[in-house]
């Protein structure tokens, strides 16, 4: 298996990161409730959710930038990069259902020797309504 | 409604310095397969004891997001308050900085610290605001992550 840096070609300003379009079911909730030790009741209890106004149990919102992550790293491997800071703004309260992730490259440089990649990444609902945004920057091994 | 906003961002502003007790938790290669899979991640870096083993790290890491989980340890009931008049409570911002990667084995010490408090107009009233950081070390006492979590209340 090889990992060298060097024979992956690093991203330049403006290239898109490819859509990674991902369905989120209530089971996928549940696991993720367990995993993570995250038991808040937003997440799963239907009534309270209703009683505070929300139409349906929220997605948590680092489930919904895990699979943003997943964008950047379907695309540029952990092995050729390590995600060194990132930035989620959590904008809209996400829902059960489709949603899909991507972004771009906003620059890459140099600095002290270390190419970084910083990246703008969103993730829209089925129906089009960006709900996370996020920036991130990448440090190539 | 001013008066209201000032009282509440007076009463969550003395709460800035508050610290949570530091809480250490040893990461289980197991939890951190387990977490991966809930994630829906298929890289065997995560996944795969022996593709780890063969890696430079030796050993499963961490994916990025794992940090959260010790923000779920770190924050004790006295740090956001859950129970202002602006009854909706949700999680609007994560600010991460990395400094070393999370390994099975590691034994990460999290202590949570309550920052700031603040209100901006929103499209239907007024948001309020309350940021805690989190501070992840390793059994070397060498920084591992920071974490800076925002919370909005709203009507």
């Amino acid at each position: 298996m090889s990992q060298q840096a060097s024979q992956f070609a690093l991203p330049v300003e403006g290239d898109q990161i490819p859509v990674l379009a991902v369905h989120i079911d209530r089971a996928a909730i549940v696991r993720y409730c367990g995993a993570s030790d995250d038991y808040t009741n937003v997440h799963w209890d239907q009534d309270h959710v209703k009683a505070q106004g929300f139409p349906d149990v929220i997605v948590h919102g680092w489930l919904v930038f895990a699979y943003m992550t997943q964008a950047v790293t379907n695309w540029i491997p952990r092995e050729y990069a390590a995600i060194t800071d990132f930035a989620v703004r959590y904008r809209r309260p996400v829902y059960p259902g489709p949603m899909s992730c991507g972004g771009k490259v906003l620059k890459r440089h140099e600095e002290n020797g270390v190419q970084r990649i910083d990246l703008e990444l969103w993730t829209k609902s089925g129906d089009g309504v960006t709900t996370t945004t996020a920036t991130m920057t990448l440090e190539a091994n | 409604m001013n008066n209201e906003i000032d009282a509440i961002l007076e009463r969550l502003r003395g709460r800035i310095g508050r610290e949570g007790p530091p809480i250490s938790k040893t990461v289980e290669q197991g939890a951190l397969i387990k977490f991966a899979k809930a994630i829906g991640e298929t890289n065997p870096l995560y996944l795969d004891v022996d593709y780890a083993k063969a890696s430079r790290f030796g050993v499963i890491i961490a994916p990025p997001t794992y940090v959260s989980t010790f923000v779920q340890l770190a924050l004790t009931p006295d740090l956001f308050d859950l129970n202002l008049p602006l009854k909706r409570f949700l999680h609007s911002d994560d600010v991460v900085k990395n400094y070393l990667p999370i390994k099975a084995g590691d034994i990460i010490t999290a202590q949570a610290r309550f920052t700031d408090a603040y209100t901006r107009a929103g499209a239907n009233g007024p948001l309020v605001f309350q940021a805690v950081e989190i501070a992840l070390t390793n059994e070397n006492s060498e920084k591992v992550s920071n974490i800076r979590v925002v919370s909005v209340n709203f009507h």
